[in-house]
């Protein structure tokens, strides 16, 4: 037996031809890497044939025990462009699954079999597709990939594989193209209800979740209507923190461009760029899945804050706000912080006791108002003056405080009624007397030029609210509900 | 220097493995100065099993200069797990079931005749071409792959299963069936 085998070695040594220096030549010569490069971008069919092939030739028995071995998934990655499109890997990287996760995802996966392939392969298959059906281009080039492997080390490791395969793929002469490469983090609990919420990616979802970190104004459901080149442009814009790495720059070619912005947006106000005291932020910003340019901008009377929609050009929003503050300034138009102090005297007389005084003029409702906070005698109280006027407008002071009751001062010069007067008149009304009650506020406010004491307190398992007419001492309104 | 210190006569298999995993690393760093040598372990096993495959010796020696090829390109993404021969067959093994596809869109294609092109072939001994002959001839092709795999390249029963995507009782008693075969049309002068 061994006689056989060994003239069996033999013979097939014999005939082995030498072909080594064909192969170092072409190996040296780069014939070798095009060969690889060029059998890789073929194999995604060539495989499947192949597969093919191997069951006519070895019948239906091939491959049960070898595949089941090779199953185990030990990565999962997904990819996000607009398609998103998830990967199951086993340990040698190789797809054991493969489905779309929205409907460009399915239609980008087509009828293609990647199963079995190694995720080089794969990619090659998916970004060409990707760039074939237009979702990669000159104007949005940028891939998210996230893995799912909890062998850190790996996931560091597949990221950096895959990272280098994709930016190779959509990289041109003109445009690098951004991967935004993450790793899954199971802990991230609210990006797996964000996931499942708005049915993207969760490497998608953690990406979100990191660019609100950064502006509280952002929403995740409209940022995730946006494409992974917007996200990524914006990502850069605020500089947030992502869990994995950014590489390369994401195309903003689809977008007018800042000066466009700006000249629409002077178009619009019919002013021009002499007229301005000069842009103060243009900023490429996002509103419900439309990417815009936000501009802000001074005048001498006025600031504006102009929204422009990046693809199109098209004047989106406009606010004008009047400089008010400057205005004040030079024409002496409002009446002064001094002023305002005289007028808030007459309810806090004692200007020693002032503490924490602090005025500002805002815009209410189109008003130019003082809004000026103070504590006296352990009260926190907040007035609202017109400022052109001086008249009160509004007169809040916080929740009211039990040990205050007797030693509060009311603005005696109005001759309204003490908190003590008020609560006592709910408590007649209610039948009940102080010390029954818990949880009391009291709030003296001032609303439609009228002074009066708003007061909530709690007895057994009712809850009372009672608003008091502060210089007649009438019940202005009077209600009692169950406490649940 | 330690490729070159392991004596050929103790190596086992493990030994054997090791040194290609070694060479495999070199060679995926780009030193080229080792791939002589990894030719020198591997091309045997390389063109015996395209050749058991393919069964044509031009189509053989072809899949041998792609598979080098590609080795030499994807050496840098071997894992060592022991099994070096066999990630590289299993390279050559794609590359033969690529050859089939083009061989069965190519209608034109006629098997070779053997006893011809053994006969051209230099350095064959005439015995080797006998013993050549009948294995391609008189062999069914799962038959020679089993034979090849053992024979020529030294793999286990349960790793050439692997290898073929098999199940091991069917290598085995394909290979004994085999080899018997062979012995005694051999023993009979290759006549039968």
């Amino acid at each position: 037996m061994k006689q056989t085998e060994n003239k069996i070695k033999n013979a097939f040594t014999a005939i082995t031809p030498d072909i080594l220096e064909t192969v170092v030549s072409d190996s040296a010569s780069g014939k070798g890497k095009v060969m690889y490069v060029k059998q890789k971008r073929r194999l995604p069919i060539a495989i499947v044939a192949a597969a093919a092939a191997f069951v006519m030739l070895f019948g239906a028995l091939a491959g049960v025990l070898v595949y089941t071995g090779n199953n185990a998934v030990e990565s999962v990655v997904s990819i996000d462009v607009n398609p998103s499109i998830e990967m199951k890997l086993n340990k040698k990287d190789v797809v054991v699954e493969i489905k779309a996760l929205n409907e460009d995802g399915q239609k980008i996966l087509g009828n293609m079999d990647l199963v079995g392939t190694d995720v080089e392969v794969a990619l090659n298959a998916l970004i060409g597709s990707m760039i074939t059906n237009g979702y990669i281009d000159e104007l949005a080039n940028s891939v998210l990939v996230s893995v799912d492997n909890n062998d850190a080390d790996k996931n560091a490791a597949l990221r950096e594989k895959l990272n280098g395969i994709i930016r190779s793929l959509i990289a041109t002469d003109t445009s690098e193209g951004a991967v935004i490469s993450l790793q899954i983090d199971h802990t991230n609990t609210d990006a797996a209800s964000l996931a499942s919420e708005l049915n993207i990616t969760l490497g998608k979802a953690q990406l979100i979740l990191d660019l609100c970190a950064c502006n509280t104004k952002y929403d995740p459901a409209a940022l995730a209507k946006l494409g992974i080149n917007e996200l990524s442009l914006i990502l850069k814009g605020v500089g947030a923190e992502v869990n994995g790495e950014v590489n390369g720059t994401a195309s903003d070619k689809a977008y007018i461009g800042e000066k466009k912005a700006k000249a629409v947006a002077l178009e619009y106000i019919s002013l021009s760029e002499d007229d301005i005291d000069g842009i103060i932020d243009i900023e490429l910003e996002h509103d419900d899945g439309i990417m815009l340019y936000e501009i802000e901008f001074f005048t001498e009377m006025n600031k504006y804050e102009i929204e422009v929609n990046a693809l199109s050009g098209d004047m989106v929003s406009c606010k004008k706000e009047e400089r008010f503050y400057i205005h004040n300034a030079l024409s002496r138009k409002y009446i002064t912080e001094q002023a305002v102090r005289d007028i808030i005297a007459a309810y806090c007389p004692d200007t020693e006791k002032w503490a924490g005084f602090e005025c500002e003029l805002q815009t209410d409702d189109g008003i130019v108002v003082y809004e000026v906070e103070l504590s006296y005698n352990g009260i926190d109280y907040e007035f609202e003056l017109n400022a052109v006027t001086g008249d009160i407008i509004c007169v809040e002071t916080d929740r009211y405080n039990r040990d205050n009751v007797v030693n509060n001062d009311t603005p005696s010069n109005k001759g309204l009624l003490t908190k003590e007067d008020a609560l006592n008149k709910v408590l007649e009304r209610a039948g009940l007397s102080e010390n029954d009650i818990k949880g009391l506020t009291i709030e003296l406010d001032h609303d439609d030029n009228l002074w009066k004491y708003e007061i909530e307190f709690r007895c057994g398992k009712y809850e009372y609210e009672a608003e008091v007419n502060a210089d007649t001492g009438e019940i202005i309104s009077y209600e009692r509900d169950i406490d649940d | 220097m330690l490729l070159g210190s392991l004596s050929t006569a103790t190596e086992n298999a493990h030994l054997k493995n090791a040194k290609l995993e070694a060479l495999l690393t070199s060679v995926a760093n780009g030193d080229t100065q080792h791939l002589g040598e990894l030719y020198k372990e591997t091309s045997v096993n390389i063109y015996s099993f395209a050749l058991s495959m393919l069964k044509n010796s031009h189509d053989a020696e072809d899949v041998m200069h792609d598979v080098y090829l590609t080795v030499l390109a994807s050496a840098h993404g071997y894992e060592k797990r022991g099994k070096p021969m066999a990630w590289i067959l299993t390279i050559a093994k794609n590359h033969c079931l690529m050859k089939l596809r083009q061989r069965n869109k190519n209608a034109d294609y006629c098997s070779e005749n053997w006893e011809e092109s053994l006969a051209l072939a230099s350095g064959l001994s005439t015995e080797d071409a006998v013993v050549l002959r009948v294995c391609l001839e008189k062999l069914s092709d799962e038959e020679l792959r089993i034979v090849v795999l053992h024979a020529v390249s030294g793999f286990k029963h349960r790793e050439i299963a692997d290898i073929l995507s098999l199940p091991l009782p069917t290598v085995l008693s394909k290979y004994s069936r085999a080899i018997r075969k062979l012995k005694d049309i051999l023993a009979d002068g290759g006549t039968e």
